[in-house]
């Protein structure tokens, strides 16, 4: 079997049921190319003993015709702020460079549990705050398509390590848009379940209500296998849904006929250049695809991005206090006292990007401040959530593009505010729990991919990635995800 | 506005135990003094009668609750392990004068 | 001087929950162990975990909600109170700030003979701190009792004298106690006490600012602790009584020092944590339908006051008698086995509470150490009961019972013959004779119907023999003689 890397993971599966390729032979392979593209800078750490290890266990599997994991055979990469046991967890930061995980985080157990074969540990922006990875401690990924620039974030490393073939899936986390922007600037598929439907146990908590762990690969039917084994409730996490795992693309779906989709035009009038006129081409292929399309209101939408920085900031300026040097993670060399250890563990443990939003979050929460804006911004929330409650009464799914731009260049933006606003698109869906993949749908010039925004009512992961699935099948807008990756 | 002062941010550190160099200070003081003249836009939003978002998951109704067995627990090595200092099976800090 | 002044104190228990395993990590719940021996992942603060509420925790919550008659809330939250300290593993505390578990509430209590009502303004669950020990040159931390289910139970500020809270302390101890939700051992600090102490003149309407004094782990030292606290703020007041109130007392958290019988500042409210409560997102509301209140109402043991009452009424136990039974739970459950072979629930009231006790806190033992068997100590009372033998006697068959827990008083009896007591006529008769002889005023007492004068001749006669007469014989024989005269 030739280029092993242009499958899709389940593919590889299937060719090794088939006895057409062993596991080792996948292994191997993967394990090659990370090493041979490593520049990019998609992994922390790689997993070659462990992986290989794996590898061998599924063979003798098979060998022995034991029944192996729906898995089996396929490479999968972590993002670094999900933990595996007795794996370090960096969580990008250098707080964190030397944590090894006592546990495993549920969905780790459950991609091993199902033979999936971990290759390692992606980059990402420093505890996911960040939208480029630029604000790892350690270095910036870079975008395979174009590598002056950022494949986004936080998710930045499990994106490039997808769309460069360094893997087959990859695990990311989404808080405020961190898995779909990333697949929009790298051409991958990027999905963000409903809040609850992924288990959160294991995962270093950023934004409590917002984050979600979800699946980025560079085929629709991948996603669906991943979120088959993931997509399950977790006695260990008070916010998981009870609702058992669903079955993916059990229909062969091939067109939209039925389904109405809507879009927020008001929204999204200041949406131009490229990404509009790609967004346009969307919303006609949609129509070829026999949707029907209409307005819907998010006007509200509009006030997602201070809504966000104000809740997320609010609680992970709490969930980030446990890391003050006395348990575990970096202690200050220079502290004599206790309160040394807290005020220079923190300060040298920490970029500057979580500082920023520690200190913002704190702001929020104090008494002395603006305490009245936390409310005023749970508020606006609901009224988020209500706005997308009426427009999927007129649709089935909602449309809109994954980010304003094509993938920028790393370091071309310095202003917190102007990487903050990037995510304008994606941040309603997780101040509404909603399911949300990101589908690649054309290119801009220089070759950074663009992504069209698929957004569900809660629950309906289902219908949101076959939808997308849809969307790319046949396409006739071509993304280049089937050509060999020009690195 | 000047809203987020010197003043605040020297407070704020001090609410979230972070010590930053002075350089830090007045580059984070003026990018946060930036975000929050654009955050409170919300204010002027007309939210009377919408309740807080207390809740994301709009179908469940009962709470999650756990059985009361012992599982899932920590070996103390483990514990240890990532600990910057121990001492006698506990987590070292230096000594504190002010006692509870 | 003093008598222009009205106390004023609420109190404020924690009350550690005996379940199994913690409140929101299934690490176990078990005091005394080797340090960080019961701990997990969760109750450590480890990045990547998230809190589970224990099912127990919140059926023993509204288990005491019911029983201090409190409404019981539909809908409860939980929120982070931040805090930096190495105690603290995520530096934030989940407790209910907002929206509580239990609300209102109220509890009976006996106050110097009478019985007062004191009122809760609600009661929460939280989690409570781990272990910092502080050594000469370094702390270290323990996180055993990191993650213990707390119910934090606070009073409204109507207790108006240490003695009065004092009692509200103890009932409310033993409301927890009969409900078997906490072993309120203040010794392991399974309940601990705060006070809220402040003092105000009787014309005035608003309270004046209170000082708050942690960890009181003694009904003693709460009571001394309060006084010395009022006398403190009086005092204070009456050197400035131009100046304002918040000027006169630094409000703050303060500690009793238990040798020098001060109270000293611990921290000022100027420096105070702003805890920035906010919701604890990990942590859906509690819904308590009220099915299920209902259901836990109808399996409420016997509390308290409930048992006093049937002690009271039922036992014929003095309303003393029976608080004091009561409040030791175990005795009471000692006392009520033994009640079903005795005669006299009355006198095995005494025998237990004085007798018994005073010889086993010389001992420093207890009933259940040394396995003393609750049938031994009804069949001793009974015996006196038919006069076999004297209460002197009895006296010292109790000591030989604390000595020899295994031995039954009959068996006793057996063993030693001078426990036998005396029925022969021909010792007895004499010196019966003698003392009537020796008492004409008495007997003059005795026609004209004073009772008390035949109790003193047969005192007298067992006097005389040391209490080993019969009791019966002589006081027959008295009866006879006197009858005869």
């Amino acid at each position: 079997m030739e280029n092993i890397h242009k499958y899709s993971g389940k593919q590889l599966h299937k060719a090794l049921l088939e006895k057409k390729i062993t596991a080792e032979q996948i292994a191997k392979t993967y394990l090659s190319r990370a090493k041979e593209f490593s520049d990019l800078n998609a992994f922390i750490e790689t997993y070659e003993d462990s992986m290989l290890k794996k590898a061998k266990q599924i063979d003798e599997k098979i060998k022995e015709g034991k029944p192996v994991g729906k898995l089996a055979g396929i490479p999968i990469a972590i993002k670094d702020n999900i933990h595996i046991s007795g794996k370090i967890t960096t969580c990008g930061s250098k707080f964190l460079e030397n944590y090894k995980a006592p546990f495993s985080a549920a969905v780790t157990e459950l991609l091993d549990q199902a033979d999936a074969m971990i290759i390692g540990k992606t980059n990402l922006d420093e505890f996911a705050m960040g939208s480029s990875t630029e604000n790892s401690a350690f270095f910036p990924s870079k975008n395979p398509w174009n590598i002056k620039c950022s494949p986004g974030g936080s998710s930045g490393g499990s994106a490039t390590a997808v769309a460069a073939r360094l893997c087959s899936i990859a695990l990311g986390s989404d808080t405020g848009g961190s898995i779909r922007q990333p697949a929009s600037f790298t051409g991958t598929f990027g999905f963000k379940p409903t809040y609850g439907r992924v288990s959160r146990y294991g995962l270093v908590a950023f934004a409590s209500s917002l984050d979600q762990i979800g699946p980025m690969a560079n085929f629709a039917e991948d996603i669906g296998l991943v979120m088959e084994v993931i997509g399950r409730p977790c006695d260990k996490d008070s916010t998981s849904h009870e609702l058992p795992a669903e079955n993916y693309f059990a229909n062969n779906t091939e067109s939209l006929e039925g389904k109405t989709i809507g879009v927020p035009f008001k929204f999204l009038e200041n949406l131009d250049g490229e990404a509009k006129k790609q967004f346009e081409k969307n919303l006609e292929r949609l129509k070829e695809l026999k949707a029907n399309i209409v307005d819907i209101n998010l006007d509200v939408l509009k006030h997602s991005v201070s809504v966000y920085y104000i809740i997320a900031t609010a609680e992970a300026s709490t969930n980030l206090a446990r890391f003050d040097g006395i348990r575990y993670g970096h202690r200050s060399e220079k502290a004599s006292s206790l309160d040394d250890i807290y005020d220079f563990s923190r300060d040298e443990g920490f970029g500057k990007e979580v500082k920023t939003r520690i200190l913002l979050g704190t702001y929020v929460l104090s008494a002395g401040y603006k305490a009245h804006l936390y409310q005023k911004a749970q508020k606006v929330r609901q009224m988020v959530v209500n706005s997308f409650n009426k427009a999927f009464e007129t649709c089935h799914l909602i449309a809109m593009p994954s980010a304003p731009t094509g993938a920028f260049e790393i370091g071309a933006i310095q202003d917190p505010l102007k990487l903050y606003i990037q995510d304008v698109f994606t941040i309603g869906a997780n101040l509404a729990g909603l399911p949300a993949i990101s589908v690649p749908s054309g290119m801009e010039e220089g070759n950074k991919p663009l992504g069209l925004q698929l957004v569900g009512p809660q629950l309906h992961d289902v219908n949101v990635v076959e939808s997308a699935a849809v969307f790319t099948s046949k396409a006739s807008i071509p993304p280049n995800y089937d050509k060999e990756v020009n690195v | 506005m000047s809203d987020f002062d010197s003043k605040t941010i020297k407070h704020l550190q001090k609410l979230s135990r972070i010590r930053l160099s002075e350089e830090e200070e007045s580059e984070l003081q003026k990018n946060l003094e930036g975000i929050v003249s654009y955050i409170v836009e919300l204010e002027a939003i007309d939210t009377t009668d919408i309740p807080p978002c207390i809740r994301v998951q709009q179908s469940v109704e009962k709470t999650t609750l756990r059985e009361d067995k012992i599982k899932d627990t920590l070996a103390k090595e483990l514990l240890l392990e990532n600990a910057p200092k121990s001492i006698g099976g506990m987590i070292q800090v230096p000594v504190v004068i002010d006692k509870e | 001087m003093k008598d222009n002044w009205e106390i004023v104190v609420g109190l404020e228990i924690h009350a550690q929950l005996n379940t199994q395993s913690k409140i929101f990590s299934s690490a176990s719940n078990h005091f005394g162990d080797e340090p960080n021996t019961n701990i997990s992942a969760v109750c450590t603060g480890q990045p990547g975990v998230l809190p589970v509420l224990n099912k127990e925790v919140v059926r023993k919550a509204i288990q005491f909600g019911v029983a201090i008659e409190a409404n019981i809330s539909e809908a409860s939250t939980f929120d982070r109170k931040s805090y930096f300290y190495p105690d603290c593993p995520k530096n934030f505390q989940i407790t209910q700030f907002f929206h509580p578990i239990i609300q209102g509430g109220r509890v009976f209590a006996e106050v110097e003979g009478k019985e007062k009502e004191f009122f809760i303004s609600f009661a929460h669950l939280e989690e409570d701190a781990g272990s910092f020990k502080h050594f000469k040159k370094f702390g270290a931390v323990d996180y055993n009792r990191s993650g213990a289910p707390l119910i934090e139970i606070v009073s409204k500020p109507c207790m108006h004298s240490a003695v009065e809270a004092a009692s509200y302390a103890r009932a409310i101890r033993s409301i927890l106690l009969y409900l078997g939700v906490s072993d309120c051992n203040m010794e392991e600090g399974s309940i601990r006490f705060d006070a809220n102490v402040s003092v105000k003149k009787y014309n005035e309407q608003t309270l004046r600012p209170k000082t708050e004094i942690k960890n009181l782990n003694s009904f003693n030292f709460l009571q001394l602790a309060i006084n010395k606290e009022v006398e403190r703020q009086i005092d204070l007041y009456e050197k400035h009584p131009d100046k304002d109130p918040k000027d006169v007392i630094q409000s703050g958290t303060y500690r009793f020092d238990a040798e020098k019988k001060q109270v000293f500042l611990m921290r000022s409210k100027e420096g105070a944590d702003d805890y920035r409560y906010c919701p604890e997102p990990d942590l859906p509301p509690l819904i308590i339908k009220k099915e299920e209140v209902e259901k836990i109402k109808t399996e409420i043991p016997e509390l308290p006051r409930q048992r006093i009452i049937r002690y009271h009424q039922n036992l014929g136990l003095s309303l003393d008698t029976a608080h004091q039974m009561v409040e030791q739970k175990t005795i009471s459950e000692f006392f009520e086995k033994a009640c079903n072979t005795c005669k006299n629930k009355k006198s095995l009231a005494n025998w237990i509470l004085v007798e018994f006790l005073g010889r086993l806190n010389e001992k420093k033992e207890t009933f259940f150490s040394l396995n003393l068997l609750p049938e031994n100590i009804a069949s001793l009372v009974n015996l006196i009961e038919d006069k076999t033998i004297t209460s002197r006697m009895a006296k010292q068959i109790a000591d030989i019972m604390v000595d020899n827990p295994e031995k039954s008083p009959e068996k006793i009896v057996e063993e030693n013959p001078e426990f036998k007591p005396v029925s022969d006529l021909s010792t007895i008769e004499p010196l019966v004779n003698a003392i009537i002889e020796k008492n004409p005023d008495s007997i003059e007492d005795y026609k004209k119907g004073r009772k008390k004068a035949f109790a003193f001749l047969v005192g007298q006669v067992m006097k005389e023999t040391k209490g080993k007469a019969n009791p019966q014989i002589v006081s027959d024989l008295i009866h006879k003689k006197l009858g005869d005269l």
